[in-house]
């Protein structure tokens, strides 16, 4: 049969026409010898039609909106997806532009930017997949080997070291015991192109002694671990460096390089003037300076962190002038600030970098990330003190503290009164302070702060204006509110208890620990916690409800109360609060209306936790 | 290239002094805007410099609706006076655009329309506005499936079964 082809014919005419033509060949289909083959042919023949699809599906994408965009413009938009959804295992991230139809397809294979970042996590195959698709694009290396990826980690390196003349960027991590020596030795030629470089061990390996050949011209980004052999004398080549971060780990089982004497490294950071992320870790030079070395200037430096001995630390920092605006991150090794003076130093060091005139208003953030083994803590605390800047808050910390330590809950816990013993008003005021835990303590452990460490923590510091505090601290803190001064002579010792009703007179001069609190926010607290308290047997909440009474009657309510996912706190004692503290607010993820109040049980905290994960 | 009409004195009102321009879309709505408001506009500075050394002003045709237009001469009233590193022809191309709060709100139209603007400010050189609509349209399919990011983008699967499964199509193994 002949098949119409004017274009005038309408198409449902034109195609119907053109199929009763194929149909031909199903004549005798109800044949039982021949049903078979019919079936077969008429799956070969929609199998075609299908096939015959493909170019309309073509053409209608040609005219859609997004594919009349310039291939530049679409290229540069799957740029910007490839920044923020990189490909990982089992998930392929923004490969899958390449999936969406043949034009994307076309465009992302011919866009070399997109292939640049080479991850040997997918393998060689991919790697020399990506390296042809990238042809001469400046490439960013990245491997991350583990104790189960040995295998090829030669021939990774190799690759690497093929392409370093075009590579912009490395990064290198490893987890185990693998030192990569022959890479290493391997990087001595040339690197013209690189900016960046990551190299992150455990164990120690070596540079060679002419590292790039002395030329890496555009190398700006240095971060070492565990790396000896940096060129920090004379003739200098690694200038004008923007970030630089250099570690040594104490258990990287090598012994150490000849360490740098202050004086080299001094020098060396002073060929870099625009340098914004200094990292000395495990690495500050532990002695003194020759007496003519002047401190370096570091106009632009946006973060300054140290990590080692106390002592070490602060006298790098007296060699180093960088602007007010900078955060100092002070990472101690091992057991924290040893002494009674070490906070104080600190401060000192850091007096016309957190000082002021007014003293600046901060917040103050102490983290314990603890671990609890019957009465011992086994902390790592992280302090961040950030500043206002009139009623705002700065994003950026002016201090951070990490370090790790533990104590015996049956001692004294005073770490964090020493801070606050150390940092005076006149320097630095703290008008918000946040107690935050990674654990809540279960109701056989002490509290990680009970109210005497509260006591002995602020007592009756008139800057403290906030508090947040999490758990067993929020339900200490709650408690520890109500205790009031009975010694003015002796302000740390002598709180007692508001439960203790033949002690409390409101017309007495005593003080309440602090005195000017005006909000608390309190998260997950329990207020039918009596475990963590020293009135055992009184529900928090009748406790709490008391101290609040009794600073009221003294004249220093509270103004806000804020609870976060709270537990038993009922609407029925928010509603008594409400007479006590000016604002009272209940905020949780899943609100529950009044009506539901009551109905607390386990069961429904899960169903609030799976709701939040989905 | 773009078509060029001669324009009398009368249809540009205070040349000279205050340096207007007329612009004409695809539809043919004339709209008149202050120089100075367009000089964002790589392709329109082009066109004012090749004003000055005929000593005639033109109207500028421009491939793209009024409601388009509008939308672009929005943009660039906003940041007039502004400089802005995207624009800067001197300045190292950013890697990617900086995310700036109006841009996200006034970006914050239909899918046709978005691709209708980065396609004008494209024609325009206006390359900050170039990029923040290149980031909504890649926030708009980060982290789909490949199916979502057909329905959003309006556009069909046309690989065959055999380009769809070949080895090179798959590449993180």
């Amino acid at each position: 049969m002949q098949v119409a082809s004017d274009n005038d014919v309408p198409p449902e005419v034109f195609w119907s026409t053109a199929a009763l033509s194929r149909l031909a060949f199903l004549d005798g289909v109800y044949h039982r010898d021949t049903a078979e083959s019919t079936r077969q042919k008429a799956d070969e023949e929609f199998e075609a039609v299908h096939l015959a699809l493909y170019p309309y599906k073509t053409l209608r994408n040609a005219i859609a909106p997004v594919s009349r965009l310039p291939p530049e413009i679409l290229a540069r938009i799957f740029f910007l997806v490839t920044l923020e959804d990189k490909p990982q295992k089992r998930r392929p991230g923004w490969v899958r532009l390449t999936w969406v139809c043949c034009h994307w397809r076309t465009i992302a294979l011919e866009c070399a930017a997109l292939w640049c970042r080479i991850d040997f996590q997918f393998g060689k195959k991919w790697a020399d997949e990506f390296l042809a698709r990238a042809k001469s694009s400046p490439i960013t290396f990245m491997h991350h080997f583990s104790t189960h990826s040995f295998y090829g980690l030669p021939d990774y390196n190799t690759l690497i070291l093929q392409h370093l003349s075009h590579t912009k960027e490395i990064e290198l991590r490893s987890y185990q015991d693998y030192s990569p020596h022959d890479f290493f030795a391997g990087l001595s030629t040339p690197a013209p192109l690189l900016e960046k470089i990551s190299f992150v061990l455990d164990r120690r390996v070596t540079f060679p002694a002419q590292v790039f050949n002395n030329s890496a011209p555009r190398l700006r980004h240095i971060k070492l671990r565990n790396v000896a052999g940096f060129p920090w004398a004379p003739p200098y080549f690694l200038t004008n460096l923007v970030s630089f971060s250099f570690e040594v780990t104490p258990d990287s089982n090598t012994g150490r390089d000849p360490a740098p004497t202050l004086d080299i490294v001094l020098a060396f950071l002073g060929q870099s003037p625009a340098l914004q992320v200094l990292s000395l870790v495990g690495s500050i030079p532990p002695s003194p300076p020759d007496a003519a070395t002047g401190p370096v200037t570091l106009p632009h430096l946006a973060k300054l962190t140290l990590g080692g001995v106390l002592p070490h630390m602060l006298r790098m920092m007296k060699y180093l002038a960088f602007p007010p605006s900078a955060t100092v991150e002070l990472a101690l090794a091992h057991s924290g600030p040893d002494g009674d003076d070490a906070f104080a130093s600190v401060f000192t060091a850091l007096s016309s970098h957190l000082g002021g005139r007014p003293p600046p208003e901060c917040h103050v953030e102490f983290l314990c990330d603890d671990r609890r083994e019957a009465e011992y803590v086994h902390g790592e605390f992280h302090i961040r003190m950030r500043r206002f800047a009139g009623d705002t808050l700065l994003d950026t910390p002016a201090l951070i503290m990490s370090f790790n330590t533990d104590w015996n809950r049956t001692e004294q816990n005073d770490l964090m009164q020493k801070f606050f013993q150390s940092l005076p008003p006149e320097l630095c005021m703290v008008r918000q302070l946040a107690m935050k835990t990674e654990l809540h303590a279960e109701r056989r452990e002490p509290a990680l702060m009970s109210t005497g460490d509260w006591v002995h923590m602020v007592h009756n510091r008139q800057d403290v204006r906030e508090i947040y505090a999490e758990m067993d601290i929020g339900a200490t803190v709650c408690a520890a509110s109500g205790m009031y001064n009975i010694n003015e002579s002796n302000p740390q010792e002598d709180y007692r208890d508001p439960m203790l009703a033949e002690d409390f007179s409101p017309d007495s001069d005593r003080v309440f620990l602090l005195p000017k609190l005006q909000a608390l926010i309190l998260y997950e607290v329990d207020f039918d916690e009596i475990h963590h308290l020293q009135e055992e047997n009184v529900p928090l909440s009748t406790l709490f409800s008391s101290c609040l009474k009794a600073r009221k009657a003294k004249g220093c309510p509270l103004d806000s109360l804020e609870l976060k996912e709270c537990m038993s706190a009922s609407w029925d004692w928010l509603d008594n609060l409400a007479g006590i503290v000016r604002s009272v607010e209940r905020k949780d993820y899943d609100p529950q209306s009044r009506e539901g109040d009551g109905d607390e049980s386990g069961s429904d905290v899960d169903e609030d936790e799976d709701e939040g994960e989905v | 290239m773009p078509t060029i009409v001669s324009v009398d004195d009368s249809t540009v009102p205070g040349e000279g002094s205050s340096r207007l321009l007329l612009l004409v879309s695809s539809d043919n709505k004339h709209i008149v805007v202050e120089e100075d408001i367009m000089s964002r506009s790589r392709f329109i500075s082009k066109q004012v410099e090749g004003f000055e050394a005929t000593s005639q002003r033109h109207a500028i045709l421009l491939p793209f609706s009024s409601f388009v237009l509008n939308k672009v001469i929005e943009y660039c009233s906003h940041y007039r006076g502004y400089y802005l590193l995207e624009d800067d022809p001197d300045a190292a191309p950013p890697g990617r655009s900086p995310v700036r709060e109006w841009d996200q709100e006034f970006l914050d139209v239909d899918r046709n329309m978005l691709l209708r603007i980065i396609k004008a400010a494209h024609y325009l050189e206006i390359k900050s506005l170039v990029g923040s609509c290149a980031r909504a349209i890649a926030d708009m399919i980060r982290g789909k499936t490949t199916e979502e990011m057909r329905e959003i983008l309006g556009v069909e699967n046309d690989f065959t079964p055999e380009e769809e499964h070949s080895p090179s199509s798959k590449c993180t193994g």
